[in-house]
Order: C-alpha cells, then structure tokens, then sequence
C-alpha cells in the first residue's frame, strides 16, 4: 500500500531525530514527543472530516519523498530562482529544506535580530513563545510540524524599531531527479511594543514539475503591544503545501496579511488571527489564482477576543481550467468583546464552467454590541461593467482583461508596501496572460 | 448628425416591446432635451444608442455622422463620438480612474490613428479639467465610482465627458440624485461643453435640469414614442401640468 510509504518515511525520520531530541531542551523535547503523540493519534485527515470535506489530501500521501540530505547548498541556484521570480534585492533570509542557509542569506539590518539553530532553540523565553501552535487539536500538520522541525528561524523585530524595508523569508525545497522533499519549515515572527516591520515570506522549491515537494509549514506571529506587521505570504512552488499561520495580537496592534497563491497542485492554509488585546486591528486578505486542476483551500479564523477589535477580510479567488477553490473563514467573537467590527467577504470568479468553489463564511458571535458583515459570491465578470468599459472606447477583449485585472488586484490595495505590491501585480499581469483566451471568451 | 429613423425596440429577453417607432433628428451643435415620465422608454432609447446588447432592435435605423450606429459595437460608438453619461455610472474596484480614463483616451486615439497619450501628459490633461469641473484630485486615484455618493459619480461622468470631448454627449437622468448645488456644477460641466458642432441629447424626468441646461428641443416621450415636440417653453408646460395632458399622472417637478 503505497499510503504507508509516506507515513513509514516520516516515522523514519522521527526516529532518525532521536539523537536531535535528546539533545534539546527538556520542554521542547517534550512538545515534540506530545505533537508527534497527537499526530499519530489523529491520523491523516478525510474528506469525513468537518474541516476536510471538501479537500482531498489523499494524494499527498501516496507518494515517495526525498529523505537524503543534499551535498551542498545550492546557492548559485537559489539566487537564478530569486531572479526568475524578481525577489532579488533586499534584506533576504534563506533557508532550504528546512534549514538556515547563512551563506544564502544576508545580514539582519539594525533592531532586527535573527535566530536559528541552536541559537533559536536554546534562548531564553523560546518555550513561552513556540508554545501556541505548537500542538495540533485539529491541526493535525501542526503537529507534525512541531514534532519533525529540524531549524527554527526566528526573527525578532526589537521594541520600538521602525524597519522600513520589507524582510524576504525564503523556504525553498530541493530535489532529488524525480523526488521531491517533505519538509517542515518552522519560523516565529516577533514583533515587539511599539515596532513596525514589513515581512515576506514566500515558498518554492528548485526543481522541474516532475519532482512533487511537500511543504508542511508551520508561522507564528507574536505582536507586542502597538505593534505592526505588514505581512505577505506567498506559495510560489508547484507540489504540495500546507501552511499554518497563527498570528497572537496584543492591545492597540495592527496586523495585516496578504496570503496569495497562485501556484501549487494542492495547498491548504490554516490561518489563525488572535486579537487577543483590546483595539488591535488584524487583516486577513487573500489572493488565489487556479488552473488546471490545481486546489487551493483556506480556512481562516478571525478570533475577536478583546472589545474594541476591528477585524476586515477580503478573500478572492479567479479560476479556470477545471481547478477548485475552497474557502472556509469564520469570524469568533467571544463573549465580552463588545465593539467589535469585523468586515469578511469572499469573490470568486470563474473563467471556466468546470471550475468549483466551495464557500462557507461563518459568523458566532457572543457579544452583543457589535458589527459583523460577511458574504460571499461566486460568479461570472459583470456584464454591466463590461458594457460600461466598452461605451467608453475600450474594446470588449480590453475590457474584460482589465476587469479580471481589477478584480485580483482589489486585494493588492491591502498590501501598502509598493515593492510587494509591484512585484505581486506583475505576478498576477503573468497568469492572466496565460489565461487570456479563456478571459476573452 | 444624429438620425433616428421608426426606432423599435425590446428587452432581447422579452417579447413586450419598448420603443415603438421613435423618430428624432439632431443637427450639431443643437441641444435637444428628451422629457418624459416613469416608464415611457427613456433609459431604454439611452441604452440602445450606447450599444448594451441587452435590449434588442427590432426596427427602424439610426444614422450618426453618416454611418449606421446600429451596425457598430458599442466601443466603436464611443470611438466615432458619442459619450453616454449613464444614469447609473457602474462601481468598478481595483481600477483606478486614472487609469481607466487614460486606457479610454488611448482606445480612442488609437481608432483615429493618433499616438498613446502618456502618463504626464494624460495627468496634465486631466487636472486642468478636473480643476474646471471642481472635481477632486484625489479621485484621480480612487477606483472608478467605488464609494462615491451620487453627486461624485455624476461629476465623474461629466469629468470623463469632458477628457473624452465627445460629437454627441447624451445625458441620462443626469440630475438624478442631486441636491441643487450638485445640480448646478453638473449643468455648468455640460454648459462648458456647449457650442461648436457638438450635440446634446439631455434625457429627464424633471424639468429642474433644462433651468440650468436650456434646450433648443423638446421632445415628450409616452409610452415608447414621441408625443410632441417644441421649443423650451414645452418644458415649462410640463413643468406646470405634468404629464396629466398625456395620460399619465406624474408631474414633471421634483
């Protein structure tokens, strides 16, 4: 049975780390042990599972990974990749298969600290602060991520910094000939009181298509009182992925994330945004563009468990070919957490008629002075816009192009950083030119 | 310039006909005033001269210029001059008005064989008449009508009517929804626009408007056609009766 592959290769890698484990502190040791317990325990999700139904991740499972360590760090390779992609430039952190690779990397600006290694995993207050996602009730990848990490990238943006230019994260796979990795990227973003900082973090792989990586990806997100973290997460590599994105907001902070993902065959996004202090302010928009039969899956959580929150989620994705799309967000006010405005709205546009999108906005609410909006539509372009470009002068293929332009690029207005902005505008100008026939139909 | 000829229309997906034989001349440089009540196939007229192929011709012809309107595609129309001020200017995010005003510019320029406008000199352009329409110059930057309340977007059809310097500008409702203030800058924009060969067809419920717009033409349209036609004072009239002597009880003030 081929599914047991999969799973004996992450059992041997669990007992491969043995010597890892015993090596690290004691709590951690611990976690590990009590994540990989909960993973075993929950199995691999089905589509009999509330929060699978509509994803099938069977296929990720039955396959054969990559388990050798490669030679050397490819770094001449990964920068042709930056360049292929227009990431080069900037403040950038490399780590490849799951590891930190310095000489990829280049050095932290003033008031930004980064940690791995040893460094990471033996500093002081790490247990208090890997702590929140690191178990997976419900999560059973998390889990699996907290048990198998082999590197922690831990950056820390200090108390009161102002960091203008955007950090570049970058996860990258490699590959044997034909077999992609499984790997479990884990990092910890910590934004201080006061501090203000930009983060990008994106995940691709090196490799041609007939390799199929697994990128199991676990972010934490800790923000100080004040703080703000303008933050964009991309998946830009071709095989699987299942990101968990967990984001713990202290009073009067501002949190803003743009999730976009506009390749993978599978990937599912688990991300959790915490308004745990009062007035702070969490965004949770996302961009997906599909074809093929690729599937895109996110589920978020806006949890307002302070008074005073304002929450605002803009989800939209385009598909053709015979992709799916699946969006499952709710919005958790709990009891206590009056004034709370929380705005969620989920579009889907269809290029093609075997395209499925599985919508399912969700509202609970516990308080009752509050103001909570959601919808969600799915549907063809707007003929009367159309009309309304065309009695302009514009032809009716010019129309329809900028239409679908617009309404992707709807979600880049929340990406106030224009180098991220620009560079996630040209990377949407390049899918739709891929599908500008299915457009012009 | 503009010749419509026992005008017949539908809604394409609906067999109860609209417009039943609408016969209507406008020579350049006149303005015409088309004035009429709920339902009488006002909007419906607008559409089908701006090309919205939701409604359907079923007879009758229209000449612009010398060339057979029906027979062009919407944007061709725009192209060739005419520019519709719609009653309900559509919201589009994610496009700046900038943009889009300069991507409409450049498709007319290109259909007359002339060179792309480029980023300066569209935004010089476009603030010496964003300045004379009193419009913002923030709304260069907004998405087009996102968010605009009545008065801004009929101000931004004026505003692109004036950037696209039409043959044939034809306002739909155009007062709709304004307050008097709103009203006056709206008709100024439109008054600026008066003179030369160009032509204005201004299509109203109310008589308000043609106090600021003054007509050279009236046409009352009832029930799909024209029931009279006449100089300004026919607005007057209306003003006073209603379209009581028409058979319809509206009145034509606010």
């Amino acid at each position: 049975m081929k599914q047991a592959t999969t799973i004996d290769l992450l059992e041997r890698r669990w007992d491969g780390a043995s010597a890892q484990r015993g090596a690290e502190a004691s709590w951690l040791c611990g976690l590990r042990e009590e994540a990989w317990a909960q993973f075993n325990q929950a199995g691999i999700p089905t589509t009999r599972h509330e929060n699978w139904r509509a994803t099938n991740i069977a296929p990720v499972f039955r396959r054969d990974y990559e388990t050798a360590a490669i030679d050397a760090l490819p770094c001449g390779r990964v920068h042709e990749e930056l360049a292929r992609l227009d990431l080069l430039g900037g403040t950038t952190v490399v780590f490849i298969d799951g590891r930190f690779a310095p000489e990829c990397s280049s050095s932290m600006p003033e008031g930004i600290e980064l940690l791995s290694g040893a460094n990471a995993l033996e500093a002081d207050g790490l247990d208090r602060k890997l702590g929140q996602t690191a178990l997976g009730i419900g999560f059973p990848f998390s889990a699996l991520n907290s048990a198998l990490f082999s590197d922690l990238l831990w950056l820390r943006v200090r108390s009161g910094v102002v960091a203008t230019e955007p950090v570049t994260i970058l996860h990258v796979t490699t590959a044997s000939a034909d077999l992609g990795r499984f790997s479990h990227p884990r990092t910890l973003l910590e934004i201080e009181s006061g501090a203000k900082a930009a983060i990008a973090e994106y995940y691709l792989s090196l490799h041609d298509d007939d390799a199929v990586e697994c990128t199991n990806a676990v972010t934490e997100v800790l923000l100080g009182r004040a703080a703000e973290l303008q933050h964009l997460r991309s998946v830009l590599s071709g095989g699987f992925h299942f990101g968990r994105l967990a984001v713990d907001q202290a009073a009067e902070s501002n949190y803003n994330n743009v999730s976009l993902t506009l390749s993978g065959k599978l990937v599912r996004n688990d991300l959790s945004c915490g308004l745990y202090g009062e007035g702070a302010h969490g965004e949770l928009n996302g961009l997906v563009m599909v074809r093929d039969d690729q599937l895109v899956d996110n589920h978020t959580w806006i949890e307002h468990a302070q008074p005073e929150c304002t929450s605002h989620e803009l989800y939209k994705a385009i598909l053709d070919d015979q992709a799916r799309v699946v969006f499952n967000g709710r919005i958790h006010v709990h009891p206590g957490a009056q004034k709370t405005d929380a705005v969620q709205a989920n579009r889907n546009l269809l290029l093609s008629g075997d395209a499925i999108v599985n919508t399912n906005p969700q509202l609970e609410i516990y308080a009752d002075d509050v103001k909570c909006t959601h919808g969600a539509t799915v549907g063809q372009l707007d003929e009367q816009a159309q009309f309304y470009l065309q009695a302009r002068g514009l032809s009716r293929d010019q129309a329809r192009a900028l239409l679908v332009s617009a309404f992707a690029k709807e979600v880049l207005d929340h990406l106030p950083i224009k180098r991220l902005s620009d560079w996630a505008s040209t990377k949407v100008d390049q899918w739709l030119a891929r599908s500008a026939s299915a457009i012009e139909r | 310039m503009l010749s419509i000829k026992n005008l017949h229309a539908k809604v394409a997906s609906e067999p109860r006909e609209i417009l039943h034989g609408i016969d209507l001349d406008i020579r350049p440089g006149e303005v015409h005033a088309i004035m009429g009540p709920n339902g009488s196939g006002k909007s419906t007229l607008v559409q089908v001269l701006a090309g919205n192929e939701v409604y359907e011709v079923t007879d009758g012809s229209v000449a612009f210029l010398g060339k057979d309107l029906l027979e062009l595609d919407p944007e061709d129309r725009a192209c060739e001059g005419i520019f519709v001020a719609f009653q309900y200017p559509v919201e589009i995010p994610g496009i700046s008005n900038a943009y889009f005003l300069r991507a409409a510019l450049n498709a007319k320029r290109a259909y007359h064989g002339e060179p792309e406008l480029d980023a300066m000199e569209f935004l010089t352009q476009a603030r010496a008449k964003m300045k004379e329409l009193g419009v913002t110059p923030e709304m260069l930057n907004r998405p087009v009508n996102v968010g605009f309340s009545g008065g801004e977007k009929k101000r931004n059809e004026v505003f692109q009517m004036s950037m696209l310097d039409p043959r044939l500008a034809i306002l739909d409702e155009t007062d709709s929804g304004l307050d008097i203030d709103a009203l006056k800058t709206v008709a100024e924009g439109v008054n600026a626009l008066r003179g030369g060969d160009r032509g204005i067809l201004v299509v109203t419920h109310y008589q308000r408007l043609l106090d600021y717009i003054v007509p050279d033409v009236v046409h009352v349209l009832v029930n799909g056609k024209i029931a009279r036609s006449g100089g300004k004072e026919l607005a007057l009239e209306l003003e006073e009766r209603g379209y009581v002597d028409y058979g319809i009880n509206q009145p034509a003030t606010v």
